[in-house]
């Protein structure tokens, strides 16, 4: 816990001020969080703002503060998965945007202004984004909550709210699909590799 | 039963290829925790603020649509339930008596009236 059990006492019965703590202990992670399950670092701040304001106006239903943090994820979780299914629907003009950052990476790269370093982080970003984005939003979030944020069972349990069985059998199920899902992606990067 | 006991382990210990474990390691470290903007708090004080004059407009809102529809009920109450008969005497007299009101030159023809005796 980043914060104390008093702290969110205190904002959950309408203090302010504790509330504003909150967020500013809790904001920097949520964002990290954030940026890795939607993959779209201009609209972070945006979601975690939807994040917070989801935080303000429910923070009475709390049971207790020791289920704050599963909480807290349950909320950014939610927050993903209507930004994704928003960006689903504009998908077309997603594809045009990657296609703009490709072009403007290509003409950086070029003009010798990335390094190596900065291209294969640029490189391994589009890459795990292209392979979670062909998996459903479902097996997406629960694979960067699970492989890229390190969140335990327990954890996740409590920020699905199902049991460890039901956790179980949704996990294989998204590894067996991103399994297959790498499989193809790399297959279609070697043919265009082949091809140039 | 062997077959749940497979399943059952297959479930367990499934993992992902050390491949991708490693590539979702490389990307969890070229992905660190974004700084916060500094106007991240003002924006979000300023959103929770709409939303709470939102809320609390539409929940005066709400206060006086009740008020309205009591008031209509108490009214229509008050309409209904008034004693009829003393808007309009058709409603408290029987239907022979509202026909002698509105026939009185049939009352009183005697030759009617003996006919209606003798039947």
């Amino acid at each position: 816990m980043l914060v104390d059990f008093e702290l969110i006492e205190s904002a959950r019965s309408g203090n302010d001020a504790a509330f504003n703590q909150v967020v500013l202990a809790y904001r920097k992670r949520i964002l990290g969080t954030i940026s890795r399950l939607i993959g779209r670092p201009e609209d972070v701040e945006d979601v975690g703002q939807e994040v917070f304001l989801r935080l303000y106006f429910s923070l009475d239903q709390l049971r207790t503060p020791e289920v704050f943090e599963p909480w807290l994820y349950r909320l950014t979780v939610n927050a993903a998965y209507d930004y994704l299914r928003r960006q689903k629907r504009r998908h077309e003009s997603r594809m045009s945007d990657l296609s703009e950052q490709q072009v403007m990476m290509a003409d950086a790269v070029a003009g010798g202004k990335v390094s190596k370093e900065e291209l294969r982080r640029t490189n391994l970003k589009e890459f795990v984004d292209s392979l979670l984005d062909s998996v459903s939003e479902e097996d997406r979030v629960l694979l960067t909550l699970k492989e890229v944020e390190g969140l335990s069972l327990k954890e996740l349990e409590q920020v699905y709210q199902v049991n460890e069985n039901a956790l179980k059998v949704r996990l294989f199920r998204a590894r067996q699909r991103v399994i297959k899902a790498f499989g193809s992606l790399t297959e279609t990067s070697a043919k265009l590799r082949g091809v140039d | 039963m062997a077959n749940e006991q497979r399943n059952r382990a297959e479930l367990e210990n499934l993992e992902l290829p050390a491949e991708i474990q490693a590539m979702f390691a490389s990307y969890r470290a070229a992905l660190p925790d974004p700084e916060p903007e500094a106007n991240f708090m003002p924006q979000l004080w300023s959103r929770i603020d709409s939303q709470r004059n939102f809320t609390f407009s539409f929940g005066r809102l709400a206060k006086r649509f009740v008020s309205v529809a009591v008031a209509s009920c108490l009214a229509m109450s008050i309409f209904f339930l008034a004693p009829v008969h003393q808007m309009s005497p058709a409603y408290g007299a029987t239907y022979l008596d509202v026909l002698a009101a509105d026939h009185p030159d049939d009352a009183a023809d005697p030759e009617l009236t003996h006919s209606v005796e003798t039947l």
